[in-house]
């Protein structure tokens, strides 16, 4: 299971090729098969006719002439001799019998004739070692070299019998073991049929004839192989076609699963940021429609969650209003501690309606990027927050201006600061660190800590740790939220852990170079 | 010589207390509830001051501003929302002289009426609000409320020096007392500050690579206070 990809773009290239490579191999197996089986039936009606031809003539010659025409006709591929005894048929296939007719149909008289064995002589062949083949060449130059057919088979006497030796125990031998005696072959012919590329004989057939006159012709012949030159041409073919089959189905593979691709990339992406341009409703069917469906629930959800802004964005734009009118109503009373009393009320109520506002838009900021010394940022709003009364010791500096919205970027500060402030107590730590490719600022208070749990919950809007206490130290419960959303759309992050000390480190991370 | 406002507000009990509290101080007030009104006042009173809310019924506040500043010089307040920056924007471009947001403090609406009466009463061709002022290579934006220095990195400035730095920028070559600077410095977020103005002139000097000697950009007259010395421009 490990081995098989798990892509779909592996999975589809690999059933494809290996399912085109398949069936080409299979199909070339057929046509060569084919073919074998062609040229078999071409060199069997040879052999038919050949040995037709060689019983015709030994037929109408006279007997004191056999001795010397078998001497001349024993020319390879058939080897024939007459000193043999009238031996029982062993093999009744379909391929003998339709052998011995065609030979039949090729005699002018009819003759008795049958067939001893057709063997495949592949196994023989396989146990012909190359000892054997150095004796055959010590014996090279033998005076009847016709006449040592038995010598391939000699690394095995056992199975194997002379024609030369008795007519009884030769038969006797042929037929007990099945191995038919191989038509002899010489060492130049050999050479010859390895020069002209021609396969050793893999068949042989041994058959007998009574001639008119009783007299009994033993034939053996051999059938070389029928060519089956599988090699070098077929093999290269098949790995041009398996190339070229890899290569273009893996463009169509790799062209069919981009856009599946990008559908992931989109809805991994559509987290961070809804407002992503749409996917290009392109490519085939199935897949144009997910595209469309994805960009129509892009849509639904954009507009979901705007209706819903909006509804918050109405609500806190109508309650400035009567903000406004109460300021003025203020106006009119005396100067006092219920009118100041009143007059921070107002000013509370405003912050929650301003920090709700600029939530709802941290997302969507219009605030264009530009090259921020982030040092001076730094210490400005840490003067400002110092003129609130807070305690702040700064360090650390970075070498370079980085890319930012400045004014969101103070926002994300002055709100990290302020909480640190609310709920530290004490004294507050900021500090800048420059990394390969980021700057982190750190900002520790000395205050009691969260619970580890609610650490990330309270970059929930509106979620406070300790409601009570939250109530005491003032805030909206979004400062949080908006410095996240504000870290975020830099491509950063904000993230809370307790000091071992006691008290919260809120780490802000920016990346140096990209602003989305 | 009494100033005469005109306020243009949909909201009757926001248009009342506003008369009443502007009336309290010294102002002839006029008020219309859109632009029909707005257009018979201008036509039948001498008005130094249109006060003019974004969101009217019927015509909206931007296109009476433009139309307004096309066929006079009256100068405009706009009153926003907060938070909508694009209408702020498009409204400074649209004609108008400044802007305040929604929910506003009254003390800072006056300011800002007081503030561009006297503006246009020293006869300034242009009394509109800056968007950002331009002096020795640095460009101090006003609506950010940062510097930019001549390389184009923004150079962040804590409130108080801002304000400072913008009040100086704003009158160049105008020596401004301590305690003028003190009246700029101590907004409503900051609070009164401890810091003296001449340890924020001096930090402000700091980060304008500012050595305070003879050509110093923002120079020290003694015993009478500060100036920012050479050419400031305008981006309005």
């Amino acid at each position: 299971m490990r081995l098989l990809p798990r892509t779909l773009y592996g999975q589809l290239l690999l059933s494809l090729c290996f399912g085109l490579i398949a069936a080409q191999a299979a199909g070339i197996w057929l046509t060569l098969n084919d073919r074998a089986r062609f040229g078999e039936g071409l060199l069997g009606a040879f052999a038919a006719q050949r040995i037709a031809g060689v019983i015709t003539i030994l037929d109408q010659a006279e007997p004191s002439e056999r001795a010397r025409l078998v001497h001349s006709l024993n020319v390879p591929p058939t080897h024939v001799s007459l000193d043999e005894s009238w031996q029982p048929a062993s093999d009744e296939s379909d391929a003998t019998k339709s052998f011995v007719e065609h030979v039949q149909h090729e005699l002018d008289r009819p003759v008795a004739i049958h067939v001893i064995s057709i063997k495949p002589a592949a196994a023989h062949r396989r146990e012909e070692s190359p000892a054997t083949a150095g004796a055959e060449h010590a014996r090279e130059g033998a005076p009847d070299s016709s006449r040592e057919g038995a010598k391939t088979g000699s690394a095995e006497p056992e199975t194997q019998t002379a024609p030369g030796a008795s007519a009884d125990s030769s038969a006797a031998s042929a037929s007990a073991t099945g191995a038919p005696a191989p038509v002899p072959t010489t060492d130049a012919e050999r050479r010859a049929n390895r020069r002209l590329h021609m396969n050793p004989p893999v068949l042989f057939v041994v058959g007998q004839a009574r001639l008119t006159d009783g007299t009994v012709v033993t034939f053996r012949h051999s059938l070389p192989q029928p060519g089956m030159d599988w090699p070098m041409k077929l093999l290269g073919l098949l790995a041009i076609l398996g190339i070229s089959v890899a290569l273009l189905s893996g463009w169509a593979v790799r062209r069919l699963t981009k856009p599946l691709a990008s559908l992931a990339d989109a809805a991994g992406g559509l987290a961070h940021n809804l407002d992503r341009p749409p996917l290009p409703e392109t490519g085939p069917l199935e897949v144009s429609q997910a595209a469309k469906a994805f960009n129509s629930m892009q849509r639904e959800l954009k507009r979901y969650l705007e209706t819903r802004a909006q509804a918050l964005a109405a609500v806190s734009h109508d309650l400035r209003m009567p903000i406004t009118r109460l300021r003025l109503r203020l106006e009119r009373l005396e100067e006092g501690e219920l009118r100041t009393k009143m007059d921070n009320d107002l000013s509370e109520m405003d912050d929650m309606i301003g920090n709700t506002l600029e939530f709802l838009r941290a997302g969507s900021i219009t605030e264009k990027a530009s090259k921020v010394d982030l040092d001076t940022l730094i210490e400005s709003v840490v003067e400002d927050m110092t003129s609130v009364g807070a305690t702040i010791r700064q360090s650390g500096a970075i070498s370079a201006p980085i890319e930012a919205r400045p004014m969101a970027l103070r926002r994300c500060l002055t709100n990290l600061l302020d909480n640190a402030r609310r709920y530290g107590g004490g004294q507050i730590d900021i500090s800048v660190t420059e990394l390969s490719d980021a700057v982190e600022v750190n900002i520790e208070d000395r205050g009691p800590g969260i619970p580890e749990s609610d650490l990330d919950r309270v970059f929930e809007p509106y979620v406070r740790v300790e409601t009570s206490r939250a109530k005491h130290t003032g805030g909206t419960g979004l400062g949080l939220a908006i410095a996240r959303a504000i870290a975020k759309s830099h491509g950063g992050d904000v993230r809370l852990k307790n000091r071992a000390g006691g008290g919260i480190s809120a780490i802000l991370t920016l990346p140096i170079q990209t602003v989305s | 010589m009494d100033k005469t406002l005109l306020i243009v507000d949909d909201d009757t009990e926001l248009r009342q207390l506003l008369l009443e509290y502007f009336g309290e101080r010294g102002f002839n007030v006029l008020v219309a509830d859109g632009g029909s009104q707005m257009w018979e006042a201008v036509r039948n009173h001498a008005v130094d001051l249109v006060i003019l809310d974004l969101m009217l019924p019927g015509e909206d506040g931007l296109s009476l501003c433009r139309k307004l500043s096309t066929q006079s010089n009256t100068p405009i307040l706009m009153l926003t929302a907060r938070g909508d920056e694009m209408d702020r924007i498009v409204g400074l471009e649209m004609g108008a002289d400044d802007y305040l947001h929604k929910p506003f403090i009254p003390r800072e609406l006056l300011a800002r009426v007081k503030n561009i009466l006297r503006r246009t009463g020293e006869g300034r061709e242009e009394h509109h609000a800056p968007k950002a002022l331009h002096f020795a290579g640095w460009t101090l934006d006003i609506d950010a409320r940062h510097l930019v220095d001549s390389a184009g990195v923004v150079v962040s400035l804590p409130a108080g020096e801002f304000r400072i730095l913008k009040t100086l920028a704003e009158n160049p070559n105008r020596v401004l007392s301590r305690d003028q600077l003190l009246d700029v410095s101590s907004g409503r977020e900051a609070g009164p500050f401890d810091r003296t103005i001449d340890v924020m002139i001096s930090r402000l000097r700091r980060r304008l690579n500012d050595d305070g000697g003879d050509n110093a950009l923002i120079k020290t007259v003694r015993s009478e206070g500060y100036l920012l010395a050479g050419k400031v421009e305008r981006t309005l």
